[in-house]
């Protein structure tokens, strides 16, 4: 017996002493990889647990909550590098948000129904528990084989995914995890958020001495920075009174800026040196802020090729923009309705139409910034700019004109011929040309960008201050008011962080008319009409999330123009949305209770908004447009048109 | 230089305690004395024949609009080859639209385009003007599904017999009601008559059911020939025609998806004859026969489950080598209970796709029974991720997985963890043979369902799939056997490879992504030259030499071959790093631009390597 135990012992101890010496050899990557697989089985053995307790005759929703608090936080050591690793597997099956999808890749219209945590959320913290229980079940069943499945794919963890890993979890942490997005219900976004950190702080001191070695300050600072976020947080663990802002300045942006430093002098490769350049993302795995300039890559969002898109193209588009020759009256241009001193809206509920017969169907929206989008118009039917302009042209109450006449009419002018050949030197093909008017425009449009407002100057430290009105707006926005939710930063639009690839609509329940004594709902069915691929009920009346950079010079709002002022707007969300005043649209995505807002507090978001107000360097329109020699009637055209 | 390769080689070395990832430094010094390997030009020419979108195609009069010129319908999908000496021409090409759209002048669904090309000077082939029988003068013609044999939608697949010269399209996309074609504006009742099959003469049925019969077309003339109602109406997508010229196997993509066989009475004749699914447990017969009634014909893969049929996941495109049938199983991991219930049997190609993948998680051998696996299968545990490729031998009427699917694991790797890029074979769809001389070679091309699950080397990039070829004579291929010939625009799929002799195959690129370049930016068709009757394997010169740093360079796809899996760095002429690869053995340069680049070893060996 004795003996058996000695051996037990010796065995033990050998083996012991070899894991550490293989442990020493191991290379951080390694390390973090066997910690990566450990993080699934234990957030898979977590649901497996949480399964079990399902089947209890007597179970609580008190114990049911707590018990799913335990899996988020296994979730959340696992996430950092799972949905950077896999993002299409984490947003399908994890972590997507609580909506039914189309499911993509068939060639059916298929709808997805939500699953994963956060649909687990909302049964397990709102509604009926009872009730709940048998989807309850139902999710978790499917959780847990989605991640036993998982448990088969191995990829390698190198240094490089462990750093930009890291960089894409604070935009997470910042953008979804602090506003309350992934947890609709439980509210837990906090306690996530330390989670995620401890376990980056954990994996990035396997790296201390090596950073040490790099650079002592930056890698002492950057750790410094880690603990303090981590225990900030804890001390502020209130969501309604978390200051979102002093935690972007202080904390979020620092690190994301340090990380990036160690990482480029370390000399461990970067993303551009593995993969494709067409394989890059939208998101600037190079940008060291959240609200920096370059921290989307704006070409991501266009088709126009890169050895086009220069200063001369970017003009020639802006000719086109402002010139009226484009429609069929040769009395309208694109400035008819996007006016720059407007931040290239009209003022109008609904522009004017073609002939003054009477208005087009929608509000003209604000073009700055607009290419951060994965999809055009109020209901996303285009695909690109380059897409979406055609539109406008074939329109009979925009331009009332087709692609060939335009190319016809410009053929025209020898000075626009130039340009085209110059601007399009080794394009295969005729210079003019409608992909070449489209990428003309496109290259205009999209340099109409920048996040220059008084915020983005605040959060960059280029001022040192700023209102506490704006102050107290912004985090109301990012928190109680959940308005960050849907319009994220820092575009504050619908595309989606932490990769910024696609952009989302929502149900709001918008009415025709909100000042009427009983409001209606607007028949405008929205997204319901524009893709045929997209028919489906969720789709109906959802329109694309607007910026609301710039919304001090935009309105009126929404998508019909309907509302006067952002108080109105503000106002409208507080009550609950359509369903605050009794227009039920039972798929509306915005939360159907009240914001509890108070008049302070209202007044607090629409300053924030106000602070985020920039047309620098945008607003400047051509002194002339080209002529047409040999029509001489065509010269009279006026710049951006008659009306 | 010697000291040079030894320092770096000792701070590697010192890096390597802390941290077991092989650094590179950023810049070196570029003054290498290192051998030098030429990457000539490839010997292979890529010319673009037909874009979508962009080219003009002759329309006939088709719903009321006079016969006239219209742009070129896109998702270019199968491609059809009918041998064609007349006037020097190599051929009649015609290329299947995989969509379903409204068009007035074309006609609603999808659709094909038809053109006759010609080699002229230094291999470069030509779209040839030509006039139709029906008066259409220009280089593209639209097929005239409307005004023949109704509407066809999604066409995908298709058989090109290449032996016979003839061609039918396929229709992939199952329609179940009318208000799944839209937008097709035409949706009366359809009535069939004039056709070869008395059974269906007569008959009324609704307009969704005039699709996905598989049609017989005639590229010289433009126009479909039959829709071919006694092979059943499914969500066909391929087939192949044997070399008797009665036999016609036929490849359902569905889940359950079911491989049909139609026996000709007579040879060349495919109007007379009977129509079988297959069983491979069957006991006397692995065939059951299906009547020839336009009802039973009309729900062919229902009654076939019902009757015990082999269910498959989604067979894509066949081809016939070396006497047997090769076929796609493209795989779909949202099988869900589709299987359930509808009476049919998993077939054995699935059992061994569960089999590797209980494998790959559980680290062994499954050990239950077969039927057992099945079952597993059946009730939904079988993620089928990457798909495989499977062998039918008509011979012994036995199918079997030819090659899986999937980057599970390699056991070469430390950890089993998989290599990229090269060791990536997912979700193959398109299937066609090249002859070369009289070895058989298959091509494979891949058609993504997913970015997720390791079917791309980078999970969040975009989806690129590739054509790869392989010996077809060998048993029991590994992925190292596969050659990569070309890789499709970002996001696009690569399909419709075809073989039109010895010098050249032709290839579509399918709804690539809007950013890419023009015209890449369309669904096109492209022409591949200069195999020049040799091996393609070997015009690739994929051999490998026992060397501890080495790069083969390969003119074809432009690919430098490790000789073993290793972590390797590139450096331009100015020594700034410029790429970094880890645990690859084949690094593809085909985007890099003509100059003189250095690839550096882990150890700090290094080579120049000129690209031209």
């Amino acid at each position: 017996m004795k003996k058996v135990a000695s051996i037990t012992i010796l065995v033990l101890s050998v083996f012991i002493l070899s894991t550490a010496f293989k442990n020493n050899q191991k290379g951080n990557a390694e390390l973090i990889y066997e910690r990566q697989q450990e993080r699934l089985k234990e957030f898979l053995g977590e649901v497996q647990y949480f399964g079990q307790f399902l089947h209890d005759d007597n179970i609580t929703a008190d114990i049911l909550q707590s018990r799913f608090l335990r899996i988020r936080a296994k979730y959340k050591a696992w996430e950092y590098i799972a949905s950077y690793d896999d993002p299409d597997f984490v947003k399908m099956s994890i972590n997507g948000a609580p909506l039914p999808k189309i499911t993509p890749n068939t060639a059916n219209l298929e709808i997805s129904q939500p699953r994963g945590l956060q649909v687990l959320d909302e049964l397990l913290f709102s509604g009926d528990f009872e009730e709940n229980l048998p989807d309850i079940r139902k999710q978790t069943s499917l959780l847990s084989k989605v991640l036993d499945e998982y448990t088969v794919i191995r990829r390698p963890i190198y240094d490089r995914v462990v750093l930009e890993a890291m960089r894409v979890e604070l935009v997470s942490i910042f953008t979804l995890g602090l506003t309350g997005f992934d947890v609709p219900a439980s509210g837990n976004s906090i306690q996530d958020a330390i989670t995620a950190l401890e376990t980056m702080r954990s994996d990035l001191g396997l790296y201390s001495k090596f950073f040490k070695g790099v650079d002592a300050t930056q890698a002492e600072l950057m750790y410094a920075t880690f603990d303090s976020f981590i225990e900030y947080l804890k001390q502020h663990d209130d969501f309604d009174s978390l200051d979102r802002l002093f935690v972007l300045r202080t904390y979020i942006n620092p690190l994301f800026a340090s990380i990036y430093y160690l990482h480029k002098a370390s000399g461990i490769e970067m993303l551009h040196e593995v993969v494709n350049e067409a394989s890059l993302l939208p998101y600037n795995h190079e940008s060291t802020n959240l609200f920096a300039n370059d921290f989307l890559n704006y070409r991501k969002y266009i088709q126009l090729p890169e050895r086009f898109a220069t200063d001369k193209t970017i003009a020639l588009g802006k000719y086109l923009f402002y010139d009226p020759i484009l429609s069929s009256n040769l009395q309208r241009s694109c400035a008819s309705c996007h006016h720059p001193e407007k931040a290239f809206t009209d003022g109008k509920p609904k522009s004017i139409a073609l002939g003054f017969d009477g208005t087009v169907d929608r509000n003209a929206p604000t073009l700055i910034n607009c290419v951060y989008s994965e999809k055009f118009f109020h209901d996303m039917r285009a695909e690109a700019l380059e897409d979406q302009i055609e539109h406008v042209l074939v329109s009979r109450k925009e331009f009332d004109t087709d692609m060939i006449k335009i190319e016809e009419k410009l053929r025209k002018s020898s000075e626009y011929t130039k340009m085209f050949e110059e601007c399009f030197e080794g394009y295969k093909g005729e210079k003019i040309n409608g992909k070449t008017i489209s990428f003309a425009i496109s290259a205009y449009v999209s340099s109409l960008r920048g996040f220059n407002s008084k915020f983005d100057k605040y959060v960059r430290g280029e001022l040192n201050s700023i209102e506490p009105e704006v102050q107290r707006g912004f985090n109301l926005f990012m928190g109680k008011a959940v308005c960050g939710t849907c319009h994220f930063a820092p575009t504050f639009n619908g595309t989606v962080p932490p990769l910024y690839r696609e952009s989302e609509s929502e149900v709001l329940g918008v009415p025709k008319d909100p000042y009427a004594t009983t409001p209606v709902l607007d028949n405008d069915r929205g997204r319901a009409v524009g893709r045929s691929k997209e028919r489906v009920y969720f789709f109906e009346y959802s329109f694309k999330t607007p910026t609301i950079r710039n919304v001090a010079l935009t309105a009126p709002y929404m998508h019909n123009g309907a509302y006067k002022t952002l108080d109105d707007v503000v106002d409208f969300y507080n009550n609950g949305g359509g369903a605050g005043i009794d227009i039920i649209i039972e798929h509306q995505t915005l939360p159907f209770d009240s914001l509890s807002l108070n008049k302070q507090e209202v007044k607090d978001i629409v300053s924030f908004m106000n602070a985020l107000t920039d047309t620098t360097g945008m607003t400047s329109k051509p002194e002339r447009l080209p002529v047409f020699t040999n029509n001489e009637d065509w010269n009279n055209r006026k710049v951006g048109g008659a009306y | 230089m010697k000291k040079l390769i030894l320092l770096a080689t000792i701070s590697g070395l010192a890096y390597t305690n802390a941290n077991a990832q092989i650094p590179f430094p950023v810049n070196v010094d570029q003054d290498w004395q290192s051998k030098t390997v030429l990457m000539p030009k490839s010997p292979l020419k890529q010319q673009v024949l037909f874009v979508g979108g962009v080219d003009d195609v002759q329309t006939t009069a088709t719903y009321g609009n006079p016969a006239g010129t219209a742009k070129a319908k896109e998702w270019h999908d199968f491609i059809g080859f009918v041998k064609d000496t007349t006037e020097g021409a190599l051929g009649w090409v015609v290329v299947n639209h995989e969509e379903i759209s409204s068009n007035d002048k074309i006609g609603d669904g999808g659709g094909m385009t038809s053109f006759k090309i010609k080699r002229t000077k230094g291999d470069v082939l030509e779209v040839m003007d030509q006039t139709l029988s029906d008066g259409r003068k220009g280089k593209f013609f639209n097929v005239d599904f409307v005004n023949t044999v109704g509407e066809t939608g999604m066409n995908c697949g298709g058989i090109s017999a290449k032996h016979i010269g003839r061609v039918w399209t396929a229709e992939e996309w199952f329609r179940s009601s009318n208000s799944s074609i839209m937008p097709a504006r035409d949706t009366a009742d359809f009535v069939i008559s004039g056709t070869d099959f008395a059974f269906a003469n007569g008959k009324s049925i609704k307009k969704y059911q005039n699709y996905n019969w598989m049609v017989e077309v005639d590229p010289k003339t433009g126009k479909a020939i039959r829709k071919q109602y006694n092979w059943g109406r499914a969500g066909w997508e391929a087939g192949v025609v044997m070399d008797d010229n009665k036999t016609v196997y036929l490849f359902e993509d569905g889940t359950p998806g079911i491989f049909v066989k139609f026996e000709a009475t007579t040879a060349g004749d495919f109007t007379a004859g009977k129509t079988y699914v297959y069983k491979h447990d069957g006991v006397s017969t692995k065939w059951i026969e299906i009547e020839q009634n336009l009802d039973t014909l009309m729900q062919i893969n229902a009654v076939a489950c019902r009757r015990g049929a082999t269910m498959f996941n989604r067979l894509e495109w066949g081809t016939v080598a070396n006497g047997k049938v090769y076929i796609t199983e493209t795989g779909r991991s949202n099988v869900g209970t589709r299987f359930q219930g509808k009476g049919g049997v998993i077939s054995p190609t699935l059992v061994e796709g569960y089999k590797n993948y209980y494998q790959a998680k559980n680290g062994s051998a499954y050990g239950g029974t077969d039927a057992q696996a099945a079952t597993e299968v059946m009730n939904n545990n079988f993620p089928d991720y990457y798909g495989r490729v499977l062998e039918f031998d008509p011979a012994t009427e036995t199918i079997r997985t030819y090659i899986h699917g999937g980057p599970y694991y390699d056991p070469s790797t430390s950890q089993g963890l998989p290599v990229y890029p090269d060791v990536h074979l997912s979700n193959p769809d398109g299937l066609a043979t090249m002859t070369i001389g009289s070895k058989d070679y298959l091509m494979i091309q891949e058609d993504m369902n997913q970015r997720s699950h390791n079917s791309m080397p980078d999970g969040f990039a975009y989806e690129r799939c590739e054509l790869f070829i392989v010996d077809a004579s060998i048993a029991n291929p590994k992925y190292s056997d596969l050659q990569r010939i070309t890789a499709s625009a970002f996001d696009a799929e690569i399909t419709g490879a075809i073989q039109i002799d010895s010098k050249t195959i032709l290839v579509n690129s399918q709804h690539p992504g809007s950013f890419n370049d023009s015209p890449y930016n369309h669904s096109l068709t492209y022409a591949i030259t200069g195999f020049d009757g040799s091996d393609p394997v070997s015009v690739v010169g994929k051999e490998v030499k026992a060397e501890t740093f080495s790069v083969y360079p390969n003119p074809t796809a432009r690919e430098l071959h490790l000789s073993k899996v290793m972590d390797v760095a590139i450096y331009d002429i100015n020594g700034k790093r410029i790429k970094v690869y880890r645990q690859v053995r084949t690094i593809n340069v085909a985007d890099m631009a003509a100059g003189t680049y250095f690839i550096r070893s882990g150890e700090g060996e290094t080579l120049k390597f000129i690209v031209q």
